[in-house]
């Protein structure tokens, strides 16, 4: 899967206004990926990275995706603490 | 049909305000995401969480993958509830998240 594909999965299903990946090795299969949706409002992070990661249950089984290290922000956070 | 021990995950994790199972203890992590996790939950201002060592017991290892779900250790649980790992716990410390659970 490449960057382009990813970042299509993940917005398949979310209402997500803020898709970014990194291919963090350049070997397609560790990633790292910011999403911000209104979707996360109310939920622990922990829901919010698990919601990432049923999105991409098939690939991460099948450990076509082998690493994947996620930030999830609302909206709100997004603007108060996604540009470092 | 679940894991025999998952009880026992459940009382420890009910039964203290914050344990973190881990590689190693918290005074000697065997991992460098433990480590970190132990040094954020210090920063956070909890000198002495309660260590559980999944290197020494493959079944309560077992049991805490089926009870929380998340494939990875190190995990934080903060009054009985189920944090993250040390990804988590540290964009929660960044974020005010984590000392605003402690605090509540």
């Amino acid at each position: 899967m490449n960057s382009e594909q990813l970042k299509a999965r993940i917005r398949e299903l979310h209402p997500a206004t803020e898709v970014l990946v990194t291919d963090l090795t350049g070997t397609e299969d560790h990633w790292q990926v910011t999403v911000v949706s209104p979707a996360f409002e109310g939920k622990m992070m922990v829901e919010q990275q698990r919601m990432i990661m049923a999105l991409l249950k098939a690939e991460i089984d099948s450990n076509e995706v082998h690493a994947l290290s996620m930030k999830t922000f609302t909206p709100e956070q997004y603007s108060k603490f996604g540009k470092k | 049909m679940s894991h025999p021990l998952v009880p026992e995950v459940e009382k420890l994790v009910k039964a203290n305000d914050v344990v973190i199972y881990m590689k190693g203890s918290p005074e000697f992590p065997m991992c460098g995401f433990s480590a970190r996790a132990v040094s954020v939950l210090k920063a956070a201002g909890i000198e002495k969480p309660v260590g559980f060592d999944v290197l020494s017991d493959d079944d309560m290892w077992t049991a805490l993958e089926e009870y929380t779900q998340w494939p990875t250790v190190p995990q934080v649980f903060i009054k009985g509830k189920f944090i993250g790992g040390c990804d988590i716990v540290t964009e929660m410390f960044e974020r005010g998240e984590l000392q605003e659970i402690l605090k509540s």
